[in-house]
């Protein structure tokens, strides 16, 4: 970890986490000055604290627990959709969350089938099996619309759309809150979460439906700038004596006619 | 803040200027004496109390809990139907006000539609070195909750700065709550307001209770998925407090002006 932050070219690192931490950043301590922003994701608490803080400085999402949610049509490689499945599941903290929706049972089968042959040899297979078998959600769909409409009530943080390519543009256009969309067979989760170029810090238990994934204008904020002179004053001057005059503040409206 | 208590002495006067003046100096004390001035977000305990307490009722009585705290906060009795704003009352007020009035409206709805249209992000495809395609898709959130705070003068510009950007992305449901009279009514001037930006969805919610009706929902008020608009250091709480928790609403920075 401390390689890779210093690959990025970050020299001020604290060994600090928990709600702590997020304290320490969000009043400053006499080792730690107080930041402005507090980004990055954490357990319960350290969102918890985040949450709390808000206000005393800005948060980004509020990330939890990791999801997936994989849209596969009868096309689909039951063995690929499997393998997707188990990678969601290995992450660790037994919190995870897998949905599925499909519109054949027959890939449902084998899909079922393909995840007990490819569990046992996984390093991590108890893990995998317990979040499959608690926190693994099957969605049986007529046709791809209904799909779309689960995912949207959803806010998948991952969202693989493993259809053909025909139905691709189209199933895309009807999701709305999605935090990454991975589109085709060819696409897993996974080039999210390592390479791609996107974040893979995105909205999590249905965040997605008002947050979006990190991006760097996260980083950044913006100020409006306004300049008039006298000739765009005088134009501006009924319609600011209206709205003065309506919400009973003549102070305001004073302020721009004392300068005609 | 700094908290004085006015008196009409030499004291008070002396205070006051040691208050409001600094000189500039590139010091820690400097900043210090800067920071005790500006106000913080921190909130003090009762806010917080309160606001947990009339948002747990509101979750979990609903509509029956919003009435009550509208009789209590705004001394307004309502039935749960009458808290939905009537067409017909919006169309009235729409008429009260004049030609003049309306043509400013219009002409503020104008320029601020207009500003907020050059800041809209657009779709994007590219492919990456490896060969793979990436971009980004943009979608206006499904269904918006917008607070305008009430008092004895409509907020025509608050509904405008908030209600316009809104309708320009095309949210598919957009609500406002904002807080009625005694006599259960709404400022015909803001009823006017939001009519000619197209708002048609208004309750007459105000407070906390209006924050967690709408990141709850109740029988009357369909939960939103983000709430909007300034308020008072209740309000403001009670949106810090849903930030993404249950119903989750997203929490959208300052506010001009508390009433």
């Amino acid at each position: 970890m401390l390689a890779a932050l210093s690959m990025v070219g970050i020299d001020e690192v604290y060994k600090v986490g928990g709600v702590q931490a997020v304290g320490a950043m969000a009043y400053g301590t006499a080792t730690i000055p107080a930041v402005d922003k507090i980004f990055g994701p954490g357990n319960a608490f350290v969102m918890e604290a985040k949450r709390q803080v808000l206000g005393t400085v800005g948060i980004d999402l509020l990330p939890g627990p990791s999801e997936v949610m994989i849209i596969a049509d009868a096309g689909a490689n039951p063995q690929h959709v499997a393998a997707d499945l188990i990678a969601q599941a290995e992450h660790g903290s037994g919190k995870e969350i897998i949905y599925l929706a499909t519109t054949s049972k027959a890939l449902l089968r084998k899909i079922e089938k393909s995840l007990a042959r490819q569990l046992p040899e996984r390093s991590h297979a108890a893990k995998c099996k317990k979040v499959l078998k608690s926190r693994f959600l099957t969605v049986i769909c007529k046709n791809l619309d209904q799909a779309a409409q689960v995912s949207n009530y959803i806010a998948p943080e991952h969202l693989e759309l493993q259809v053909a390519d025909r139905s691709i543009d189209a199933l895309t256009n009807k999701i709305t809150t999605a935090g990454a969309i991975l589109q085709g067979y060819m696409t897993p989760t996974v080039l999210g979460d390592f390479t791609a170029g996107p974040s893979h810090t995105l909205p999590t238990g249905r965040a997605g439906r008002f947050f979006s994934g990190l991006q760097a204008t996260d980083f950044i904020r913006r100020s409006s700038v306004l300049r008039y002179d006298t000739k765009s004053l005088a134009n501006a001057a009924p319609v600011v004596e209206t709205f003065a005059r309506l919400e009973k503040l003549d102070g305001h409206g004073r302020s721009l006619t004392i300068r005609l | 803040m700094q908290t004085l208590e006015f008196s009409d002495s030499p004291k008070f006067f002396n205070a006051l200027r040691k208050a409001e003046t600094l000189e500039f100096s590139d010091s820690p004390k400097f900043f210090n004496a800067l920071r005790k001035f500006c106000t913080t977000a921190t909130v003090s305990g009762d806010v917080s109390e309160v606001v947990t307490a009339v948002l747990a009722e509101v979750k979990a009585r609903g509509d029956k809990a919003v009435l009550d705290y509208t009789q209590k906060f705004d001394g307004a009795h309502l039935s749960a139907h009458a808290m939905r704003v009537d067409p017909a009352e919006m169309k009235a007020a729409l008429k009260s006000l004049s030609v003049a009035d309306r043509k400013a409206i219009r002409e503020s709805i104008a320029l601020v539609k207009a500003f907020h249209k050059k800041t809209l992000p657009k779709n994007w495809k590219a492919k990456n070195a490896q060969g793979g395609i990436v971009g980004e898709r943009f979608y206006p959130i499904r269904r918006v909750g917008l607070y305008v705070p009430g008092g004895n003068v409509p907020l025509v510009s608050t509904v405008i700065m908030t209600a316009v950007l809104a309708k320009l992305v095309k949210n598919p449901e957009i609500c406002v709550c904002t807080p009625p009279a005694a006599d259960g009514s709404i400022a015909p001037g803001m009823l006017a307001a939001l009519s000619m930006v197209g708002i048609d969805e208004v309750y007459k919610v105000g407070g906390v209770q209006a924050v967690g009706a709408m990141a709850y929902g109740t029988a009357t008020i369909p939960a939103v998925d983000k709430i909007f608009g300034p308020g008072n250091a209740f309000v403001m709480e009670a949106k810090r407090h849903d930030c993404t928790r249950d119903a989750g609403c997203a929490f959208d920075g300052r506010y001009r002006r508390s009433v």
